[in-house]
């Protein structure tokens, strides 16, 4: 697959040292979209471990990047803890509704589902064990998982949390931490089916929707830190995705230290960080997974999609010289590539091979 | 309670998020006489404005829009059987929903709140909304404007097949098309051929009054 100096373990691992590397690793969160080179519609992808291994590793010996990202949907929770979901042939599935949460107590009622065989969150963790066993210790498997409050708000729709956060706070925090035990139990199973570390999703931490003191009340302060702490008495590395504009950086970098911190860059919004500017800022604390729009998937030219990745190693080289770093930046998109049978899977092979066709020039000015 | 201080404490229900209040304060509004479209305007209007405002400045964040939009409901719900709509001066209609395969809609719903605010008539296709049915309300409202978010990238291909819907059903260029939602791009509303492309609610909605002027 690569004549490379190092393997993608290798790499990834130099990458968190911050040690010299051959080149930064690249990470396209290619996740469903794998499905399609196996053969299955997204339904079958997302109904089975062997749908899920099948397409994580087909991906990663398609393209050959650095980080298996173990996406299935946002809706396996709360599928698992009884809500409906849909499950589109060709799509993400989704949460209908909201349907569980009708009064406070239902807040209350909510119960830890374990992770048995029929359940999506065993599905998730086969897949985890069955990619394992195919790829071993040569690339890193982080599968994602939803924070409490975004599980919260797939149960009860989001509105109806976000004015609970006023109507019922009490119900909430009770509901909150029923969810902080599910993501636990939930974790180490992933953990003991081969994991390497887990992605947790922190969605809601962004200022477009909450600001700081309703985000720390109802995740930041407890919640996600009661999880993040498991995670690291289970020994896995603790990454977090938030791919909303604006993301609470200070709690969820600075306070909160993942070892990963995966996110997307918004042009026209104000105060949304460029590559640079989040190495600069954040790069000491953690690794930046970086940030450009998916949508290069979909509608990007071939020249496009190589310009833009160019781009990144440009700006991130410039970005680690300056912050007196080596390596602690991964290439990737800010969001899942879009899984559609639209995104043109050759940009994802373009991206990956841009940056190790280009990627040791950029190194050698920082080694 | 004379007139201005009801139309302030109407407005103060809204910034509050005061829904009971609101809904009580309407009702009076209409037993002591009052011009509902006056009520509307000056009061509950007013008051969403300054919600806005404050949203944009990031002072406020999305629980309290989201009580301050539902007062404003309540408030409109008990107003607007009585307003009276004089012959050319019907409202502009507008379909907005979140696009089939997603669930998401507080964005959508922001917008909603703010073009309701600003007069526009509203229909609401509520989230995970089938491209036909983008299609079928435009039809059968006769929309002004067609309204689509989506906070998914895998759901953004939607947005398409309901402009190729509007196209086939000869109605797409009566109709203003727009879209918004975090993964879309100005970029992607001139590839899909829509009209009007809006970074947040304030946005979508000083763009929809300047095409209506």
């Amino acid at each position: 697959m690569t004549t490379e100096e190092m393997n993608c373990m290798e790499r990834a691992l130099a990458s968190v040292g911050n040690q010299p590397v051959d080149r930064l690793p690249v990470a396209p969160l290619a996740c469903g979209v794998n499905r399609r080179l196996v053969g299955t519609t997204y339904r079958e992808y997302a109904s089975s471990g062997e749908g899920y291994a099948d397409a994580w590793v087909a991906g990663w010996k398609e393209w050959g990047y650095d980080a298996i990202v173990g996406l299935g949907d946002l809706s396996i929770i709360s599928g698992d803890m009884g809500a409906d979901v849909k499950y589109p042939e060709e799509n993400t599935p989704t949460t209908i509704g909201g349907g569980m949460i009708k009064e406070d107590d239902d807040y209350r009622r909510l119960k830890v589902p374990q992770v048995n065989k029929g359940t999506r969150m065993w599905d998730l963790v086969e897949g985890v064990r069955l990619t394992k066993e195919r790829v071993g210790d040569e690339v890193l498997v982080l599968p994602l998982v939803e924070g409490p409050l975004l599980a919260l708000t797939q149960l009860a729709g989001t509105e109806k949390v976000l004015m609970d956060m006023y109507r019922c706070p009490d119900a909430l925090h009770e509901a909150l931490q029923t969810l902080v035990e599910v993501d636990k139990v939930f974790c180490q199973a992933l953990v003991e089916a081969g994991a390497h570390g887990i992605v947790m999703d922190y969605l809601w931490g962004n200022y477009s929707c909450l600001g700081d003191d309703q985000y720390m009340e109802f995740e930041g302060t407890k919640y996600a830190p009661e999880v993040n702490a498991f995670l690291a008495e289970l020994g896995t590395a603790f990454v977090i995705h938030n791919c909303a504009d604006l993301p609470h950086l200070d709690t969820q970098i600075s306070a909160m230290k993942p070892l990963v911190y995966s996110y997307c860059t918004y042009p026209d919004i104000e105060g949304s960080l460029t590559t640079k500017e989040a190495i600069l800022k954040y790069g000491h604390e953690t690794v930046v997974l970086g940030n450009y729009d998916p949508q290069l998937f979909v509608r990007g030219t071939a020249e496009e999609v190589r310009r833009a990745t160019e781009d990144m190693l440009r700006d991130a080289t410039e970005g680690l010289k300056e912050a007196g770093l080596v390596s602690r930046f991964c290439v990737a998109s800010g969001c899942e590539v879009p899984p559609a049978l639209s995104t043109n899977l050759d940009n994802i092979k373009i991206m990956c091979d841009t940056v190790r066709e280009l990627g040791p020039k950029y190194q050698a000015q920082l080694n | 309670m004379a007139d201005n201080s009801i139309l302030d404490s109407l407005a103060e229900c809204v910034k509050t998020g005061d829904i009971p209040t609101a809904e009580s304060g309407a009702q009076q509004a209409l037993d002591e006489g009052m011009d509902p479209l006056d009520v509307i305007n000056n009061g509950l209007i007013k008051g969403m404005a300054v919600v806005g405002d404050r949203y944009d400045k990031r002072e406020i964040y999305l629980p309290q829009v989201l009580m301050a939009a539902e007062a404003m409901y309540a408030g409109l719900g008990v107003l607007t059987p009585h307003l009276k709509v004089e012959p050319g001066q019907e409202p502009k209609h507008v379909v907005i929903g979140t696009v089939e395969g997603d669930t998401h809609d507080i964005g959508k719903n922001i917008v909603k709140a703010m073009l309701t605010a600003a007069g526009y008539t509203m229909h609401d296709l509520g989230n995970d909304a089938p491209v036909t049915d983008f299609i079928e309300t435009a039809k059968d409202v006769g929309a002004d404007f067609v309204y689509m978010s989506t906070l998914m990238t895998p759901t953004m291909d939607a947005m398409n097949r309901v402009i190729d819907g509007l196209k086939e059903e000869g109605i797409r260029s009566a109709i203003t098309v727009g879209v918004g939602g975090a993964p879309i791009s100005q970029e992607f509303c001139d590839d899909i051929g829509a009209d009007l492309y809006a970074l947040n609610a304030r946005e979508a909605t000083e763009r929809t009054k300047a095409i209506d002027a």
